[in-house]
C-alpha cells in the first residue's frame, strides 16, 4: 500500500514539474475572466476593495469607516516610527518604501526563493538590531503596513520570468488549488468558485484582489495581521494543519496569489470584518 | 456553501476512506497490541502527511489524546481513537496524491 502511494505520489510530483512551464499571464487572464463571468457589473479596478466590491450591504460601513478614522492608522503611524527607530531605511532593499512595496514579492534567483515584503523587512530589522522579528502580526504587520500605504495608487505587479520563478509560481498555484484537509476544499471552493456567496455571516472575498490591501485589519483580530496570518486562518478553517508563516510553501503561494491581481490597486484601505 | 461542503464531504468519504481502508490497510498485522500497531500506523501516517504539508488539523491532536486514555486505562476509547487518527492520516495522504498539479477549473 505503501509502495502504491510512494508511486502514485511520484507520479504526480513529476506532473508538478511539468507544469512548471508555467505562463502566468494566461492564468492571470483567465483568472480574472472567471471573475467576470460570475460578476459581469463588477469592474476590474473595484476588485481592489475585496469582498465590498461584491457585498453591497456593508460597502457602506466599510466607506464610513474609512472617511473617519480608520481603526489601524494610529497602529500604521506606529509603523513609521518603528521603520526609522530600527534604521531599516539603510537597508538598500527597503531604502525606498514605495518601490519596496512594489517589488516584492519577487523571485530572488541568485538565493533560490521567493522573497517577501515580510521576509525583507524581518531580514533588515536582524541586520540592524541583532533581534529577531515575529512573522504574522505586531511590528512586521504595523511596518509592512506603512511601507505599503507609500505605494498605495501604484499597481500590484509580480514578475514571474527565470525557470526558478516559474517553478515557484508553479507550485504556488498548486498549493492554491489543492484539496487539503478534513473538509477536503481548495482555496479556490471558496474564494474562487464560490466567491459572493455566503459562508455562514461571511460573504465569500473573490481571490481577486487579495493582496492590494495586505496587511489588512481584521476587527475579529483587532489589529492588523500579515496574508500569511490569514493563511494559517484558512488553513484551520479548512481543518488543515497550518504551516509556519513565511514558510517556503506560503511565499510561494504569496507568489501565485499576489500575480492573480497583478494590475490592480495598491490600497491603504486596509479595513476588514 | 452548506450543500456544497456536505457534497464535497459524501464524495469524499464514498471515494476515499470506504475503499481505501478495507482491505489494503490492516494495521494490526505484526503484533499482538492492537493499540500500540494502531497508534505507530497513525504515527507514521502522521508523519508523512507533516513532510508533505498537507496533515489535517486535528491528527496529531487525536494522537495525543488516544496516548492519553491509553495511560488511564481506557482502552477501547483509545483504539478507537488511534484508528481514527490514522483513518485521517491515510485521506490525507490521498489528499496528497496529486496535490504538486492541482490547478483551476476553467
Ligand atoms: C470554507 C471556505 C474557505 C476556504 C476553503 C478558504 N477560505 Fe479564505 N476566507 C474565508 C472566509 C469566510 C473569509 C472571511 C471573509 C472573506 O474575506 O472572504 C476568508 C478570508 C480570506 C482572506 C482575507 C481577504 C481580505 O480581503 O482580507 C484571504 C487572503 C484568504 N481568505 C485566503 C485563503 C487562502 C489562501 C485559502 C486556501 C489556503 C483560503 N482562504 C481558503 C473562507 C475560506
Amino acid at each position: 500500500m505503501k509502495k502504491l502511494i510512494t508511486a502514485v505520489v511520484s507520479i504526480g510530483l513529476m506532473a508538478g514539474a511539468t507544469s512548471a512551464i508555467a505562463d502566468m499571464e494566461a492564468d492571470r487572464k483567465a483568472f480574472v475572466g472567471h471573475f467576470k463571468s460570475i460578476q459581469p457589473s463588477v469592474e476590474f479596478a473595484d476588485y481592489t476593495n475585496g469582498v465590498y466590491a461584491y457585498d453591497e450591504g456593508s460597502r457602506g460601513q466599510f466607506e464610513e469607516i474609512l472617511d473617519g478614522i480608520p481603526p489601524y492608522e494610529e497602529a500604521v503611524e506606529k509603523g513609521a516610527a518603528e521603520f526609522e527607530k530600527f534604521g531599516l531605511a539603510k537597508c538598500a532593499a527597503l531604502a525606498d518604501p514605495a518601490a519596496a512595496r512594489v517589488k516584492h514579492p519577487y523571485y530572488d534567483d541568485a538565493a533560490g526563493t521567493v522573497v517577501t515584503l515580510e521576509g525583507t523587512i524581518r531580514k533588515c530589522y536582524n541586520e540592524q538590531t541583532g533581534k529577531k522579528m515575529g512573522p504574522m502580526k505586531g511590528k512586521v504587520a504595523r511596518i509592512s503596513a506603512w511601507i505599503s500605504d507609500q505605494a498605495a495608487g501604484e499597481k500590484v505587479n509580480v514578475k514571474v520570468e527565470s525557470d526558478g520563478a516559474k517553478a515557484a509560481y508553479a507550485r504556488g498555484k498548486a498549493t492554491f488549488y489543492a484539496k487539503r484537509g478534513q473538509f477536503n476544499m481548495s482555496c479556490a471552493d471558496c474564494h474562487v468558485y464560490n466567491a459572493g456567496k455566503k459562508a455562514r455571516a461571511d460573504i465569500l472575498s473573490p481571490a481577486l484582489g487579495h493582496t492590494t490591501h495586505v496587511p489588512m485589519y481584521r476587527a475579529k483580530w483587532g489589529s492588523l495581521g500579515t496574508l500569511h496570518r490569514r493563511y494559517g486562518g484558512c488553513y484551520k478553517n479548512m481543518r488543515a494543519k497550518p504551516l509556519m508563516a513565511q514558510s517556503p510553501e506560503y511565499r510561494d503561494m504569496e507568489f501565485f496569489h499576489q500575480a492573480m491581481s497583478n494590475g490592480l490597486e495598491i490600497t491603504d484601505a486596509r479595513y476588514r470584518k | 456553501m452548506k450543500k456544497l461542503l456536505l457534497t464535497t464531504l459524501t464524495v469524499f468519504a464514498f471515494s476515499a476512506q470506504a475503499d481505501y481502508l478495507g482491505s489494503s490497510h490492516n494495521w494490526n498485522d505484526g503484533s499482538s497490541d492492537p493499540f500500540k500497531a494502531a497508534l505507530a500506523a497513525a504515527e507514521s501516517g502522521y508523519a508523512a502527511n507533516l513532510k508533505a504539508h498537507m496533515a489535517w488539523r486535528d491528527t496529531g491532536k487525536m494522537i495525543k489524546e488516544a496516548k492519553k486514555l491509553q495511560a488511564s486505562g481506557n482502552t477501547a476509547s483509545a483504539l478507537a481513537l488511534a484508528n481514527k487518527a490514522h483513518t485521517q492520516t491515510v485521506n490525507a495522504a490521498e489528499q496528497t496524491v496529486g496535490a504538486s498539479s492541482a490547478g483551476p477549473r476553467f
